[in-house]
């Protein structure tokens, strides 16, 4: 199991390249991925198809309704969670 | 090493593309994390053995198991015949008129859907709603998501959102469980081959495009991209299809077999469109703005699939749309070709 930093680093890249944006400038780690624009109902699905798949993780729609899902600090505590079982 | 090419000899995507690298063996990112064929047909095998699952357990819905975006292009009109005759599915095909239909669309709406015995409804939104919607998309480079560029124009992506959202809507209104669309590989994400959603759980992104298009198009904009009036409707499992994902149809089988269903290719839609004429200009726009065609990862995944030949992938890229249609077309949703 990835430490929560890598775990959010890994996560970094692939949004970086998979939704062509860089962190650092005017999107943050708890930037509002929805409401900036970046990630739209095709990316949503991307997402969470990569995350199940990467981390055998599975999120319920509950989860997949969280705010956490919308900012890259919340994506990786949501993927830990689930992958220690909580 | 990176390569000097200009484009990946496999699938033909352009360096242009943002983040595209085509390494020393002249082949692109994509292509070198692609599987060979036999896995492909094998990822295929497993799309069409979930369809055949999903679409089991709903064989018996009335009046309607499946409502189909139905273009009347010839993707579509070749979905509808696989969902009713393959897969055995109530249909009932929904157009959106969104005033480009190219002449002959509504003859070929009426004949595929009369050949295979599937009731139709067009819908026509309010057209000058629908043409705000184009020209501001035409001009306005943040509409969408930044990814959204591989998919299609910034036109087509406003025209697209809609047309998704108008289907879902029937869905919910008519009780059916599936949606359908005639997407292709390319046009969207591999895994949206089948993906059992609701409503309220795709509520974060639905909540941020209708947001963004009220900002941009008006309060008007709201009833077309809004979904589930009631908690009801957002807890409706609702399964969308795309069935295509799930076949490997070269493009020359299609164009044969739609055409037994009555189904004559139009003349005044550009290459790369069977239905609409605003493509072109979505099409040209893109070229414009990023460098590589619209349709650019489509035909890309095409290549890799095997579905199309070289030449024709060739002439599709190459083939850009002429001025003259450019500035009448701008013209009808009120761009000035200046801006373009
Ligand atoms: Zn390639």
């Amino acid at each position: 199991m990835a430490e929560l930093a890598d775990l959010q680093d890994q996560i970094r890249d692939f949004l970086t390249k998979q939704f062509l944006i860089e962190f650092g400038k005017d999107l943050t780690d708890e930037t509002d991925l929805f409401d900036a624009g970046v990630i739209d109902s095709y990316g949503f699905i991307d997402l969470v198809g990569h995350l199940e798949k990467t981390y055998g993780v599975a999120l319920s729609d509950d989860d997949l309704a969280s705010p956490d899902m919308s900012t890259l600090t919340g994506i990786a505590r949501m993927v830990s969670a689930r992958q220690s079982g909580s | 090493m990176e390569s000097t090419l200009r484009s990946c000899r496999r699938c033909l995507l352009p360096a242009t593309v943002p983040g595209l690298t085509i390494a020393e063996s002249g082949l692109c990112d994509i292509c070198l994390v692609t599987p060979p064929e036999a896995e492909l047909a094998q990822q295929r095998a497993e799309i069409r053995h979930e369809l055949e699952r999903i679409v089991a357990t709903h064989r018996d819905v009335e009046p309607y198991a499946c409502v189909v975006a139905f273009s009347g292009g010839k993707d579509s009109s070749y979905t509808l015949k696989l969902l009713v005759e393959r897969f055995q599915l109530r249909c009932i095909a929904v157009t959106i008129d969104n005033g480009f239909l190219s002449k002959g669309t509504a003859e070929n709406c009426k004949a595929v859907c009369g050949s295979l015995g599937v009731d139709h409804l067009m819908f026509t939104p309010n057209q000058q709603f629908v043409r705000k919607m184009y020209g501001i998309s035409a001009v306005q480079e943040d509409m969408h998501a930044p990814a959204a560029i591989q998919r299609a124009s910034s036109i087509c992506n406003s025209c697209i959102s809609l047309i998704n959202t108008h289907i879902l809507q029937k869905a919910l209104e008519l009780g059916a469980p599936l949606v359908a669309g005639g997407y292709l590989g390319g046009q969207l994400p591999r895994d949206a081959a089948t993906m059992s959603i609701r409503p309220g759980q795709q509520a974060r992104p639905r909540a941020a495009l209708i947001k963004r298009f009220v900002r941009a198009f008006g309060d008007a904009a709201r009833p077309y991209f809004s979904l589930g009036r009631s908690d009801a409707d957002a807890d409706r499992e609702i399964t969308v299809i795309n069935p295509m994902l799930g076949f490997a149809v070269l493009e020359d089988e299609i164009l044969h077999d739609i055409a037994q269903l009555g189904w004559k290719r139009p003349r005044d839609t550009g290459l790369t469109s069977t239905n609409c004429r605003l493509n072109d200009l979505g099409v040209y726009i893109h070229h414009r703005r990023h460098g590589f065609h619209a349709y650019a990862f489509e035909i890309a995944d095409q290549l890799r699939h095997g579905l199309i030949s070289r030449e024709d992938a060739t002439r599709k890229l190459n083939t850009l749309p002429e001025q003259t249609d450019i500035q009448w077309l701008a013209d009808k949703i009120g761009v000035s070709t200046d801006v373009l």
